[in-house]
């Protein structure tokens, strides 16, 4: 102990400038082994009577780390620093340290699992929390979401607000892509209020919030995120940030039917990161434009020319991902204009799995297409393996989806997969599935389908298509009681009945379609290609 | 013969008067068919009866509220009557039907040039170059005669809208293009002019000299 006292006495009874200094002049003296001593006795010292007197030493101790430049001796004192710091409620100064320890151990170490060990050892929580967050950003949602549960609880524990915040956003973006809207929104409402009190990120946060806000279908929530975000970018003179609002504003009109601007927004858009050399976006503004194009008669030959040229922009910058969107899009063209062969040429190599990590509504939509095309040419075998592939999809995208407006709205997008699927199985003579389909037809929320067409254009039928939807019901309700009883269900009587049922539904899609089609050229093809968010290219464009 | 085909024929053959009367007969017939009342707008447009045309795509408007064409087609006419807002609410209407409708672009950019507003039309001149931006001799579509001359107009708009705003650098780009996917014409030959007058080494460029807006192009 005296020998303690008189190593303290030496280092710790002059201020800490001249305590610094005089630890570099006698830099030579000093070893690895003293600080680690210091560290030991600021541990030991850390009982509550004895705070104080540790919170001197372990500031010693990392003084002396600093002037050794020893990153390992460092992270050591700053952990052992910081704890006492928590252990005397000190806890921005704690969070501060933990931070600085972090860093060292970047410094020394590759892996994050490293210095987890490293936390671990030292038996530090917060320590493993820090690491922890940045090691969920690898795993899959689900194990990545009760991770950050758990930092989160030692975040708040600490009061540790911007990491709280930034745990929220990722969480946030989780919930996003799993289409869990609700949960994303809560989650990013939260890191917004915390992360606008530290005025960081906000813009992009608020962009986030924006594309849930459109998911959710409250627009004039994304019409203020936008605002305020354009605001920020604006007064920041970050032309790139305003570039995405373009977009993001595009969508936005794009969704409220309001068009008269669109190719203004896109082309500033477009312009902004012409300026910035930004040749990925400038691509991903075309497609959009293409695919607005699209929808309009007499501009198939520019929505072409644009899509090829984003095709070969995305091949160059080898992201499979965005070429497979692309060629998806451009497939959906060549296919609406009865172009077949080419189609089925674009489509082939994204069914085929010849592109990595093809967004799910892409492969999907790729799917149906080739087994709409595949159906007529008297390949029924075929088109039922991809009508099966896609609805494997569909309904793990649709397992996701936990509001009923989400689900409704979902359903509404999708063509029927359930028709053809059991048409095909029925021809196929496969009875069983044609009837497991049935079965499943109806649990996934037939009757929200229709329940959907009804509210979305009741005010644009009229009376026969009111009536028929009318009789749609009945029969629906018939197929549901015909299929609650299961002794019944092998009789030939039903398929019948179903095939009937399948294609008065048919009839009826074709009716709303033609409605559609009047009412709203954005919904005329049968397909949904949707407008692309800013938020979907900095998605596709992070993995560049 | 279908309602239209007669109405058609005649005014191929130059007989617009009798082609508006037999248009008229058929909407008194059928006065809830679409098409009809755009047909007879477009007679009436070509006759230079603008009021009378602004009626008749007015009506067809009613029957068929989503008609593209009609709408622009009510924008050119107002523009031709010189009611600029009119103008600008009906070439907003057909790009709220169809907001790649470049005639509706070009038509709101004249419209702004014609009251002042030099940089809102130079904005609608280059939304229309930003949907149809390769038409050099590459493009097999620059050989499509209708898109090649639109965009010459374009083009020579633009040019002419660079010079009011006094961008000469700018005013030059568009000529020289005018001249590169339109050469021989006559907007190639004007532009030509004022190739030399731009690159006039002695002179200052006195704007007040030319009649700009008369040597400007018909709408389409």
């Amino acid at each position: 102990m005296n020998a303690n006292q008189s190593f303290l006495d030496h280092i710790t009874h002059v201020d800490q400038y001249t305590r610094l200094e005089r630890i570099q002049q006698n830099l030579a003296q000093i070893r690895s082994e003293d600080i680690e001593r210091l560290i030991e006795m600021a541990r030991d010292s850390a009982s509550e009577d004895e705070l104080k007197a540790a919170m001197d030493i372990s500031e010693s101790a990392v003084l002396c780390a600093i002037a050794v430049d020893d990153d390992m001796v460092l992270a050591k004192a700053l952990t052992v620093r910081a704890q006492i710091l928590f252990a005397a409620n000190e806890n921005q100064a704690g969070i501060h340290c933990s931070l600085q320890s972090l860093n060292c151990l970047r410094r020394k170490y590759g892996l994050f699992t490293e210095m987890r060990e490293f936390f671990v050892e030292h038996n530090f929580g917060f320590g493993i929390a820090l690491v922890d967050e940045r090691i969920a950003r690898g795993l899959e949602p689900s194990a990545a979401l009760n991770i950050l549960d758990q930092v989160k609880v030692i975040y708040e524990k600490r009061d540790y607000q911007l990491g709280l915040g930034y745990v929220l956003w990722n969480q946030a973006d989780i919930h996003k892509t799993a289409y869990r809207m609700e949960e994303a929104l809560t989650c990013y409402l939260r890191a917004v209020e915390i992360l606008r009190h530290f005025q960081m990120h906000i813009a992009e946060l608020l962009i986030n919030l924006s594309y849930v806000y459109s998911q959710l279908n409250q627009l004039d929530e994304v019409q203020l995120c936008l605002n305020e975000a354009d605001e920020i970018f604006r007064q920041e003179e970050n032309e790139l940030g305003q570039a995405g609002i373009n977009v993001n504003r595009a969508a936005l009109m794009r969704r409220k039917g309001q068009y008269w601007n669109l190719i203004r927004l896109y082309r500033k858009a477009h312009e902004l990161y012409q300026r910035h050399n930004q040749i990925n976006d400038m691509a991903f503004v075309k497609m959009n434009v293409a695919t607005l194009l699209s929808y309009y008669r007499g501009h198939q030959d520019q929505s072409f020319a644009l899509l090829k040229s984003a095709i070969a922009t995305f091949d160059k910058a080898n992201n499979k991902r965005l070429v497979a969107k692309a060629r998806g899009y451009l497939a959906y063209i060549h296919y609406n204009m009865g172009a077949q062969k080419q189609a089925k040429e674009l489509l082939l190599p994204i069914v085929d799995g010849n592109y990595d990590d093809v967004p799910a509504d892409t492969l999907w939509q790729a799917l149906y297409v080739m087994g709409s095309m595949e159906l007529p040419e008297g390949n029924p075998i075929i088109a039922y393996e991809y009508y099966e592939r896609a609805i494997e999809i569909v309904d793990s995208m649709r397992a996701q989806l936990r509001t009923e407006e989400l689900i409704i709205d979902f359903l509404n997008l999708k063509p029927d997969f359930y028709g053809p699927l059991v048409s095909l199985a029925i021809t196929t003579e496969k009875l069983t599935e044609a009837l497991g389909w049935v079965e499943q037809a109806k649990s996934r929320a037939f009757l929200h389908l229709l329940g959907n067409v009804r509210s979305t254009f009741r005010s644009n039928m009229d009376a026969i298509l009111l009536e028929q939807l009318d009789e749609m019901d009945t029969q629906t309700a018939i197929l549901e009681r015909t299929i609650a009883s299961r002794q019944s269900l092998e009789s030939a009587d039903i398929l019948d009945r179903w095939r009937q049922n399948l294609s008065d539904q048919i009839s009826l899609r074709e009716n709303l379609n033609r409605k559609r089609k009047i009412h709203n050229a954005e919904v005329a093809s049968f397909i949904n290609v949707q407008p692309l968010d800013w938020q979907e290219i900095k998605d596709a464009l992070s993995v560049l | 013969m279908n309602d239209l085909e007669r109405s058609i024929e005649l005014a191929h053959a130059g007989r617009l008067a009798e082609a508006v009367e037999e248009t008229r007969n058929q909407i008194s017939r059928y006065p809830d068919r679409p098409y009809l009342n755009f047909w007879l707008g477009i007679l009436l447009y070509d006759m230079g009866e603008y009021e009378r045309a602004c009626e008749a795509f007015r009506r067809e408007l009613e029957i068929t509220p989503r008609f593209r064409d009609a709408a622009w087609e009510l924008g050119s006419s107002c523009s031709k009557l010189g009611r600029p807002e009119e103008a600008i609410k009906a070439y907003h209407s057909a790009l709220d039907i169809d907001p790649c409708c470049i005639q509706s672009l070009f038509g709101l950019g004249n419209v702004y040039r014609r009251i002042g507003n030099y940089p809102e039309a130079i904005e609608y001149y280059k939304d229309v170059l930003f949907l149809e931006p390769d038409l050099d001799q590459s493009d097999p579509r620059a050989s499509e005669k209708y898109t090649k001359s639109f965009m010459v107009y374009v083009q020579y708009n633009l040019g002419i809208t660079w010079m009011m705003t006094k961008k000469l650098d700018n005013a030059k780009e568009s000529f020289e293009t005018v001249q590169k996917i339109g050469p021989g014409g006559r907007l190639a030959e004007l532009s030509s002019q004022y190739l030399q007058l731009l690159s006039d080494p002695n002179g200052k460029l006195d704007l007040t000299q030319w009649n700009l807006i008369e040597l400007l192009p018909e709408d389409l």
